[in-house]
This record gives structure tokens, sequence and C-alpha cells, in this order.
């Protein structure tokens, strides 16, 4: 038993921060190629690798579409001995088909009892459907899509530019303007075959344990920022005479906060290795504790911030806000925290 | 190269099979007829003892004392190990878990040669049952306002003075005290650190009752007890390193015992769902999925914590909040299975237990550091704000 980083890890998880903090980092067309640059899409890199990424990923607030490239991606490009280079993503959500990840996953387990998706695979390998709440459809070059053949689902991958994509909401009518969803039309799209129908349900099992786990992660980088930045405040704001936090009525929030954070960090890096070290069931059940901790942890602890900056924390300027779309972003992304705690009951209480 | 790596190394995972197998005939069942476990930790005393002196003989007693005081020089992912696998097999505590936990290493770090030669071997046995006496009525969560005052009288300290929540003090024949030896000192200076003979004259010991109606703490009063210069242990008016000392061993693996004792409160819950048929209900497994997830919280950062002692000597600033979150943990818990049980099922000894416990987990956020001193630990040494009293 050791539950530690090496010294590499530390090394990737220090890069990543210096990187991050530099304004290139949100350039989009620049920024793609340095995350090449890096090895951050290195077939090499394990979860817990990607784990650490995507938790400065979150301190960062980072729009980049790297994990949907590696975690929703990523898999099924692999599976099909294709490169991860270019930014990807994955359609799984049809207007008349499975919503969340888990109802896909369900969906290729068993072809005879679910009716299929909502995007079916014609005879000359074209795809039509509409797909809905798709990260990153405007930024990605490649899109793996779910999708019904003949002998169940299958993951096939388009062109992105073949597809019409319109954003869900703009600008600051977003949840998240820099993690934009888009509906996503296919209309007699042309297709390559990325996993058959055998092996879908594994592959998509994998991409959920491991974006689920990646985003684990990068609810904690959104929770300890907002909590750094409350704590600093708290620390230097004075009012009558002394700073704020000499207040025991605004430290112990923070105490607790720290708490559900590092504890939601412990379960993201242990997902993360579990995604790994121990697929299957005892991966399944470490993500789902990982998710509902972490995704727990970013909400309150932006809550929490926004409340220690007073007024000022409610202001646009303030950056809070950001953190805290995004902490929302997370908290509903594939389900919402409670039906992550009923599919951990199941698993808990079923069998 | 050392690898991230969560499993049990080859020869943790041989010591962890060695022990469950000696646990698989070792523990005595206890349980009611109806399944349900015994009341209290300490129930039936008799079989207490019998189980300590079978775990020193089996060398499970001392796992991490060096081996020259008794012990088997093991790390402490051992003793982790040991308080997972003893609680999965609801197997007694040893009968002095003080001073095995505490006073034992106290007395190795700074006790002299004839003190580690006669009360370490005896408390590696069970023989002699220390308690600690540190917590004063006016020294709660500060100590060091204690006002126990050790006098000199020749070769001996005279003792006087009131001790309050000294756990197992009714079953402990000794204790760790920290008293006042210069009265013209202030707050951390001027005390020492005495081991006392309970059976000396002049101390007598009360339980306290407390709201379950049994009594864990007692109340341990000294008037004019003679004790004899050499239990000083460390210097005189030295005693706050040494008292710290003390509680620092609390704090190394004391999150595993916790840990282990919520990962057994969190089977008998799901058991009592099921049994009760309230595991179908969408609340509750709404509920018993939130509590999950506190428990491995506390048990991954339980891991992440003994990762860093293993490196560094220290645990990780983490660790901090084990003992805050799992009193909030258990008491939600057992809030939880009270409300489970009903009212529409024969009561059975679940419903003993369950009461039993929701009502001792009350203690849970004040005993050992109330959550409001470990807010304000967290608050000033980790978050850096300013102190606040």
């Amino acid at each position: 038993m050791d539950f530690a980083l090496t010294g590499e890890q530390e090394a990737l998880r220090d890069t990543a921060a210096k990187y991050l903090a530099d304004d290139r980092a949100t350039d989009d067309g620049q920024a793609w190629a340095e995350v090449t640059d890096l090895g951050w899409l290195d077939v090499e890199l394990g979860t817990v690798e990607l784990a650490l990424l995507a938790e400065r990923m979150g301190w960062a607030r980072s729009p980049s579409p790297w994990w949907a490239t590696v975690g929703l991606a990523g898999p099924a490009l692999r599976a099909a001995g294709r490169p991860v280079a270019a930014p990807a993503t994955l359609a799984w959500a049809w207007t008349n088909g499975p919503g969340t990840l888990a109802e896909a996953v369900a969906a290729a387990r068993a072809p005879a009892s679910a009716p299929g998706v909502g995007c079916a695979v014609a005879a000359d390998g074209t795809l039509t459907g509409r797909a809905i709440r798709v990260p990153h459809a405007l930024d990605v070059v490649d899109l793996v899509v779910v999708a019904t053949g003949p002998d169940g689902i299958e993951l096939r991958l388009v062109d992105a530019s073949a597809a019409v994509a319109t954003p869900a909401g703009a600008g600051g009518q977003a949840l998240d303007p820099s993690r934009q969803v888009s509906t996503v039309e296919l209309t007699g799209v042309p297709s390559t075959l990325l996993v058959a129908a055998d092996a879908a349900a594994d592959v998509l099992a994998l991409t959920r344990r491991r974006t689920l786990a990646l985003l684990a992660a990068e609810a904690v980088g959104v929770a300890a920022r907002a909590l750094s930045w409350a704590s600093g405040y708290a620390a230097t704001r004075t009012q009558f005479g002394a700073a704020i936090g000499a207040n025991q009525a605004v430290a112990h929030p923070l105490a607790e906060c720290y708490g559900q954070v590092e504890t939601a960090r412990s379960l993201a890096y242990r997902a993360a290795w579990a995604v790994d070290a121990e697929p299957g069931r005892v991966a399944d059940r470490a993500v789902l504790t990982a998710g509902v901790a972490a995704r727990e942890a970013a909400m309150t602890a932006c809550e929490v911030a926004i409340q220690t900056y007073g007024g000022s924390g409610f202001t646009w300027e303030q950056p809070l806000h950001h953190w805290y779309r995004r902490a929302w972003w997370l908290a509903t992304f594939d389900g919402t925290v409670a039906g992550t705690r009923a599919e951990l009951a199941g698993l808990l209480l079923d069998d | 190269m050392r690898r991230m790596d969560l499993r049990d190394s080859a020869e943790e995972a041989e010591f962890r099979a060695g022990l469950r197998a000696w646990l698989a005939g070792a523990v005595p069942v206890t349980a009611d007829p109806d399944g349900a476990p015994p009341q209290g930790r300490w129930g039936d005393i008799e079989a207490v003892r019998s189980f300590t002196r079978a775990l020193h003989a089996a060398g499970y007693a001392g796992l991490t004392w060096p081996a020259e005081h008794g012990g088997r020089g093991l790390s402490p992912a051992h003793q982790a190990i040991y308080l997972e696998e003893t609680a999965r097999a609801e197997a007694a505590e040893h009968i002095g878990v003080i001073g095995l936990g505490m006073v034992g290493p106290t007395i190795i770090a700074c006790g002299s040669p004839e003190q580690r030669a006669w009360y370490l071997p005896r408390i590696l046995t069970g023989d002699v049952i220390f308690c600690q006496g540190f917590s004063e009525p006016e020294a709660g969560s500060d100590l060091s306002a204690v006002r126990t005052a050790a006098r000199r009288d020749g070769d001996e300290l005279v003792v006087t003075g009131r001790k309050v929540w000294s756990s197992y003090a009714h079953l402990a024949d000794h204790c760790l005290l920290l008293a006042r030896t210069d009265p013209d000192q202030r707050r951390h200076r001027g005390l020492t650190c005495l081991l006392v003979d309970l059976r000396s004259a002049g101390v007598t010991v009360r339980p306290i009752r407390q709201m379950t109606g049994e009594a864990e703490f007692a109340e341990i009063e000294f008037d004019e007890v003679r004790v004899p210069l050499d239990a000083v242990v460390g210097a005189l008016d030295d005693g706050w390193r040494v008292a710290m000392t003390t509680l620092a061993h609390e704090r190394g693996t004391f999150g595993f015992t916790l840990t282990a004792r919520l990962d057994v409160a969190f089977r008998r819950l799901v058991a009592t769902a099921k049994a009760r048929g309230r595991d179908t209900d969408p609340v509750v497994r709404d509920q018993i999925a939130a509590r999950y997830v506190e428990l491995e919280g506390l048990r991954w950062t339980n891991r992440r914590g003994l990762a860093a002692l293993a490196r560094t000597g220290v645990p990780g600033p983490e660790t901090s909040v084990i003992k805050l979150r799992w009193s909030q943990a258990h008491q939600r818990l057992t809030t939880l299975a009270v409300q489970l049980l009903g009212d529409d099922a024969e009561p059975d000894g679940w419903d003993r237990y369950w009461r039993h416990q929701m009502l001792r987990s009350r203690a849970n956020t004040i005993e050992g550091g109330t959550s409001e001193v470990l807010r304000n630990l967290v608050a000033e040494r980790v978050l850096g704000l300013p102190r606040s009293y």
C-alpha cells in the first residue's frame, strides 16, 4: 500500500500548474499545440496522471477540450488503434435514446432490451440522428458517435465539420460559457467504424469511468481554487479593525470546506487509480463515490467563497462566478449528484 | 521506483491473511440471538481480558512498538491493517488501548529505564491498565490551564486535585497524570507528567454516568496522594512536552481506529435497512449512499496520510480533518439507523443497539477535541487564518 504520488507524477502536476497559470493556455489555436507538445495526449499517461492534469485544469478553469479528447473520445480511438491527437469528443445522448453515459453503457450491454439509440447506421455507413448536450462540439475535429448498427450499438468516427452543431444557450446565458454543450445534427454523414457491437459496451464502460474520474479530479481543482481565494481574502480583508477570518463564523465554514476538499481529493485519486488497476465493479464504485464527493465539494467551496467575499463576491468583475458556473456544470454533467448517489446505492444494496 | 499502489504489498497481504485466519478462530461470538451486537464496547469485561491475553500470546499486542521494548517493530501500515481486520471480525479491543496507544509510546520516548522495564511488558499483557488524567473541570479544550497540584515533599510528590473525562478510568489501575509542580509558573510551564497507581491512598475514582446510562468515563479525585519522585516521566516541570508526545501518538493511526469502527457501523446500517425492509425506499437509499461516501472519504484520506507519514515522519495536513469529519459522519449514520427502525416491527436487539449508538455518538463531536477547537486548528494552522480566540 503506497498512496503517494511518484516524483514523475509530481513533476507532471507542477509543470501543468505553471503552464496553466499562463495566458497562453486560454488562447485556443496556440493552446492545443502546446497540450500536444507537453505530452498530455501521450498513450503512456495512466488515469492517475490524467487526473492530476484534470485537477490543474479545474484549478485554472481551462476551456480546453483536452478532457473530452482523452476521456470521452480517447478510449474508442485507442481501441481502434487510432492516434489521439486532434481535439475530439463523444456524442452519446440522443433525443430519442439514452440520456446519460450510464444509459448508453446499459444499452450497449443489452441490445435486445434496448430499442436502439437515436442515431442509425445506414447500409452505406452514413449516420443520421440528433444528439444533445455534446460537450465541445464546436471545438473538435473528431466526433465519436454512439450509433445503432445491424448488430447493436457501435462506436463510429465522423468528421466534426460534417455535423451541424448548435450551441445550447450562448454567452452569459450558458451555464459555463467556457464549456459549451451543443445539439448536433447528423444527416447522412459518412462515418468509419471504430468499435464493433461486440466490444462497444466495454469501451463505453471504460469511457464512462475514465471521464467521471477526470471530472472528479477537475472538481477537486475547482474546489481547491475557490477555497484558496476565500482563505486568502479572509486572512487579509479587514473590517472592525481585524481580518474577517479572525471571526469563527467566517473561519469555520472554510475549515469544514477544507475537510470536504481533502477527502474528495483522496477519493478522486483513488478512483483514477482504480480505473486502470481494478477495472469493473471496484472502479465503478470508486468513480461514483469520488463523483459525489468532488462535485459536492466544488459546489460548496464556491458558495462559501462567494459568501466570504461578501458583496464583491456577487459581482461579475470578481472571477468567482466563473468557477461557480464550472462547479454547476460538473454537478449536472451526466445526471445529478443525487442520481449518482442513487446509482451508488444500487451497487451497495442490490447485489 | 515506487509507484502509487493502493493494494497491500506482498508482505502486507501475508500479514493480513495471517491475522484474518487467527481472528477467525480467536474471536468469540458475542451477538444476541437476533444478531444484534452487545451493548457498548466493554460489555463483557472478562471476555475482553481473555481476548487481550490471546492477542498478546499471538504477537498482536504492540505491533508498532520497537522490538527491544517487547513489540514487533512493524510499520504504521501494519497497525492500520490490524485495525481494519479486527474491526471487520468485530473483535474486542485490547483492554489497555490507552496504555498501548498512548502511555506506552510516551514511556518509550520519555521514560526512565526502570519505568520501561516495569510498565511496558505489563501494558502489553493487559496486566497494567492505564487511563489518562489530563482534562480537568477548568481545563478542557485549554489543557494548559490544569490546576491539579503536585507539591514536592522530600523524595515524594503530594498530589491534590480533580481530573475529569478520563476514559476507562473505572477499569484502570494506573494513570498518566498531568499536574502543576511549579505553582509560580503559568500555562505550559511548570507542569509535570506522573505515573500514578490508582490504588494509592487518597485516590477516589467516580464513574460519570452518561446520557446512555453507562459509565465509560470517570472523575478522579486526588487528595494528598503521595507519589514517589521516580514516577515522573521525563523531567520535573517538563510535563507539557511529555503530554504533547502522548497526544501526538493519539493522532498517528487513530484515524484508522475511528474509520474501522465506522466501517462496522455502516455494514450494520445496511443490515438493518434490509432487515426492516427499508432498503427500497429512495430517500433511504440516497442517505445510505451519502454515508458510504463519507466513510470512503475517511478511509482513503487515512491512507494518504499514512503515505505522508511513511515518507516524512509526520502525517499530512489532510489528516487534521479526520476526527472532525468522522464524528459528523458517525452521528449522521446513527441518526439514520434509528430512523430506519421505524415503529412497525417488533422491537429487538437492534432497536436497543442503535438507540444506544445514537445517544453515544452525541459525544463524538466533543470528546478528544471538540469540533469547534478542531476547526480553529485547521483555520489557523492549515488555512493560515488569524487566531480567533
